[in-house]
């Protein structure tokens, strides 16, 4: 374990050194407060042992600023003091010392005392472990329970949708077809004009003047075309509303056993061009896998997504990393790039439908939490381990089989 | 396509837009029948001849499929088809088999591909009601090769050489006459609706 040594006289430094190395702690020296904080500023040491009175910067300064700062762990600091200065130990108690050592100290009580220190710090670890295990539990249980009512609310709106959608879609299309009949029928009676121009002037002009208003040329040459876009609009929202129905698992699919390894090889076959175009190159390591029960088109479906999720995420001519392995009743399939990485701040978000980094309009949204649906209903479970700039790796576990409802 | 050779559908979904949109779109190809639920698309199986019946799935009072079940007892020859949003596709899917449905088709449907389901469940149609005719003919022929077999049996009350194959034939006739009868019952409802 690491101790930091501040202590202005060389001698007590030195006899503090040679017992400490003894019992094999990492030994730092400081000479003042100033040097043992520059220490403090790159490195993190749970043991100090501090003299009260110094030069630059004292004992009760230095106790404030290790205090006030946020370190990686607890730091427990000793005070050396000597028999005289027994005020000033009451003072460094409140300060915010854990424990004291009179000088000239005793070689057996300082080990005692460290042995005191080294004790709390072991406990202080435990609790910050556990700490952190219960928040992390607590996020996944807020997570699950977010998702899930999310879910419902996809399946509902898909629900509510679909009827308007349907017949839209459907009335654009008689629209298209008739409006297009129309225009045929238009252009017929437009060959007839100068025949009515010379019967009946009047309503000739009036006509005219008609298809001025109208600009009746724009509508001939652009109709078809507002038709073709306000299609491939409705198609685009249809296709969101079957993501949004994959997610909240609208659909049943059929339950087979499936080679997993293969699957994914599949599944690189038909992202072939995407890899191709970025040059990414892909490498595998496929450990042999046992056929999982699962819902085959589901799982193509996840592999495809965490694919073009790592493929988006790399630069050009970068790696991806595939990898499955299977303990007792799982498999495991680990999919990493080395691409931009994800946010901290995106990380609790990246399973929920919509929530995306792209421009909007770019992409709905919805991959991962397809991946996160699918995953669940299988019974297993899909983490992320990223930093940015360097990466992101997908982990899913597979049960051998789903869950029998 | 001339008026007349245009196939009746009969449409059923509880959304009047449905309705309207669908007839939009098909009107040109199709004589077009619209009910609002279950009830009155039977009223008007009743009173027409319906080729090809489409039914949305989720209605009030009476199910789709449910609507279906009735159509397959009281009116068989019309071709069934369901349209149905995707949260129900699962009781259509089963219905399959037990309804006798010719295709289901999802919501929101593409209009092509509506309009191709819907002539080939004509087409469908055409088949099995030129099968059942081709049946009654059939039956009509055997009937009468039997009568004259039986005729010419009793003419001649001796044993001639022939006798044999010919009473043979009457038996068979007669046996092949209560096939055929069995097969066009079911095709008696059909030549009905188009009589």
């Amino acid at each position: 374990m690491k101790v930091l040594i501040v202590e202005d006289s060389l001698v007590t430094r030195r006899l503090l050194r040679a017992c400490l190395q003894k019992w094999e702690y990492e030994v730092e020296e400081a000479a003042h407060g100033a040097e043992a904080w520059e220490f403090f500023q790159h490195d993190y040491f749970p043991l100090v042992l501090t003299d009260w009175l110094m030069p630059e910067m004292d004992g009760l300064e230095l106790i404030h600023r290790i205090r006030a700062c946020d370190l990686p762990g607890y730091v427990y600091i000793i005070l050396l003091t000597a028999k005289s200065e027994k005020e000033d130990l009451v003072a460094g108690m409140d300060a915010g010392a854990d424990d004291f050592l009179i000088k000239p100290f005793d070689p057996d009580e300082l080990r005692v005392r460290m042995r005191a220190g080294e004790r709390i710090i072991a406990l202080e670890r435990r609790l910050a472990d556990q700490n952190r295990r219960l928040r992390e539990a607590q996020a996944a249980l807020v997570q699950s329970e977010r998702l899930a009512s999310l879910g419902q609310l996809a399946a509902g709106m898909a629900h509510e949708i679909n009827n308007p959608v349907a017949y839209v879609t459907n009335n654009l299309a008689v629209l298209n077809r008739d409006v297009g009949s129309v225009m045929e029928v238009l252009q017929a009676y437009q060959r007839g004009a100068e025949t009515l121009a010379q019967a009946d002037p009047s309503l000739a002009a009036q006509i005219a003047e008609l298809e001025r208003t109208a600009d009746l040329a724009w509508v001939q040459e652009n109709s078809s075309r507002l038709f073709a876009a306000s299609l491939d609009g409705l198609s685009r929202v249809r296709n969101i509303i079957q993501n949004l129905r994959e997610f909240a698992r609208l659909d049943a699919a059929e339950l087979d056993e499936l080679d997993l390894n293969a699957a994914l090889k599949s599944t690189l076959d038909v992202l072939r061009r995407d890899l191709d175009e970025k040059q990414l190159t892909v490498s595998t390591r496929f450990e042999p896998l046992p056929p999982v029960l699962c819902r085959p088109a589901k799982i193509h479906q996840l592999f495809h997504n965490l694919l073009l999720n790592a493929i988006q995420a790399s630069g050009p001519q970068a790696g991806i990393e595939l990898r499955t392995t299977a303990d007792d009743d799982q498999v495991l399939v680990d999919v990493q790039d080395h691409g931009s990485g994800i946010d901290p701040v995106h990380l609790p978000h990246i399973f929920e439908p919509f929530f995306t980094t792209k421009a909007v309009g770019s992409g709905a949204g919805l991959g991962l939490s397809i991946c996160y649906g699918i995953v669940r209903d299988q019974g297993g479970a899909i983490d992320v381990d990223s930093q940015p700039g360097r990466g992101s790796t997908f982990r899913v576990r597979l049960p051998f089989r789903p869950p029998t409802k | 396509m001339s008026e007349k050779e245009k196939h009746p559908i009969l449409l059923v979904d509880d959304e009047p837009e449905i309705l309207y949109s669908l007839q939009g779109l098909l009107r040109r190809e199709f004589e077009l029948y619209t009910a609002e639920n279950g009830r009155q698309a039977l009223q008007i199986l009743q009173q027409h001849p319906i080729h090809v019946i489409m039914s949305d799935q989720r209605m009030p009072e009476m199910t789709g499929v449910q609507l279906m079940h009735r159509v397959k007892t009281e009116h068989p020859e019309a071709i069934r088809i369901v349209f149905t949003g995707y949260a129900d596709l699962r009781a259509v899917v089963d219905a399959i088999n037990n309804v006798g449905l010719y295709r289901y088709i999802t919501k929101p449907w593409d209009p092509d591909e509506l309009i191709e389901v819907l002539h080939q469940a004509a087409a469908r149609y055409d088949e099995i009601v030129q099968r059942q005719r081709l049946l009654v003919d059939l039956r009509e022929h055997v009937r009468q090769g039997q009568q004259l077999a039986q005729g010419l049996l009793e003419r001649e009350p001796g044993v001639p050489p022939d006798r044999v194959p010919l009473d043979e034939f009457a038996r068979q006739s007669g046996e092949l006459l209560s096939r055929l009868d069995r097969a066009t019952s079911a095709g008696a409802a059909s030549s009905r609706a188009n009589a």
